[in-house]
């Protein structure tokens, strides 16, 4: 112990071991690109090249560090030899702390006492069908001047209060998986910036369960407490004014639940990935990503709720 | 002879190429069970020559561990 302190002391490059250079040097080797030419960045801010990467503030096992390199490899290699990693996606991890039980099942069956996990449901897909039903019956109630005996407006009350037994149901079932989740002590699921960054977020009857804590903002974590409830209340706001207004658009179904004292943030699952973005950036604005379609939705949406048009890198740059 | 020709006497043969990557992928793996290194995983943004839209790969670097008297 005594030696290799010795020689941490004379070496600087023993006493930062593990830091982003590390990471650089392994790039050149492989990819080719010079020292110059590396850019590593995380929250927004380019990393220098002595951090110690175990040491940079809210570091998360797994998390990925961004690279973009300037210009081509100087000395590209013909051959690259460091293979690919599958990134992290919600379809991998959509059947995680499921029973095989079905609804009606788990319904009667579910009390306090009896730990049981709710079965795999797609809630989005529920309840984007239904939905979809509620605009073409709502239109035709609109058109008709429809009474409340008309075949339409009916129908119209009985998707309805299937819609109302849905959104029961998903309370239902979040309320369970956080109440599991406390008496198990389950283990948090890791996926990276995927439903939100920061905070423990756990995957049970397919939804995502986000402990409303140590979220991250515009690279601020916002711990616990005050403002992190709030942040968690203006998503559930925002979400459940979205939803169900256009077609094509699907907002997942969300709840807070309090479980003494303690406020977990439920959502549904959706099936995204690191790759599925196509409007802003996941990215820390390195890249972003500009859909003409989903742009214009943007526009429109914008429009209904009274917002200004905001150039999206004007936004980044207030980040 | 050609410069495709030239280029094609310059790659080391496939069998080769294909032992080095396994060979690679066992180093791998021992670092990834070794305590004292630790995987950070970067993701490769621009299009590059060795792929195309966003790469995650997987880096070892040497963890700090113990304590300093």
């Amino acid at each position: 112990m005594v030696l290799f302190f010795e020689i941490a002391v004379s070496n600087p490059y023993y006493s930062l071991i593990g830091t982003v250079l590390d990471i650089k040097h392994a790039i050149r080797q492989d990819f080719g690109y010079d020292f110059k030419q590396q850019r590593i960045y995380r929250n927004f801010k380019e990393l220098p090249n002595d951090i110690i990467i175990e040491n940079i503030k809210d570091w998360v096992k797994g998390e990925s560090l961004i690279f973009v390199p300037h210009g081509k490899p100087a000395n590209a290699p013909s051959v690259h030899l460091r293979h690919k990693l599958n990134e992290i996606s919600i379809v991998d991890v959509n059947q995680s702390n499921c029973s095989n039980i079905t609804k009606e099942e788990f319904e009667n069956f579910s009390t306090d006492d009896n730990l049981v996990w709710p079965p795999y449901r797609d809630w989005v897909r529920e309840t984007e069908e239904l939905f979809e039903k509620i605009r073409y019956y709502r239109k035709l109630v609109d058109n008709n001047t429809a009474t409340i005996e008309t075949i339409e407006m009916s129908h119209l009350m009985n998707l309805e209060s299937e819609l109302k037994k849905l959104i029961d149901d998903f309370e239902f079932a979040a309320a369970k998986c956080v109440h599991m989740i406390v008496q198990w002590r389950t283990d948090p699921v890791f996926l990276d910036n995927l439903h939100g960054k920061g905070g423990n977020k756990y995957v049970a009857g397919g939804m995502v369960i986000r402990e409303c804590k140590n979220w991250i903002y515009c690279a601020e974590n916002v711990g616990e407490g005050d403002l992190a409830y709030k942040l968690a209340d203006n998503e559930l706001r925002a979400q459940n004014l979205l939803r169900g207004l256009y077609s094509g658009v699907y907002v997942p179904l969300n709840c807070i639940v309090d479980y003494f004292g303690v406020r977990y943030y439920a959502e549904a699952l959706c099936p995204i990935s690191q790759k599925t973005l196509i409007y802003g950036s996941n990215t820390e604005a390195l890249q972003i990503l500009n859909d003409k379609d989903a742009e214009n939705l943007a526009f429109t949406l914008a429009e209904k709720f009274n917002l200004k048009k905001v150039n999206p890198l004007v936004i980044l740059a207030v980040c | 002879m050609g410069v495709a020709e030239e280029q094609k006497d310059l790659m080391p043969p496939i069998y080769k190429i294909e032992q080095a990557k396994q060979e690679f992928l066992q180093e791998v793996d021992a670092l990834e069970k070794d305590p004292h290194y630790m995987r950070v995983n970067v993701a490769f943004l621009h299009d590059g020559p060795d792929g195309i839209g966003r790469r995650l790969y997987g880096f070892h670097v040497r963890r700090q561990i113990g304590t300093f008297f």
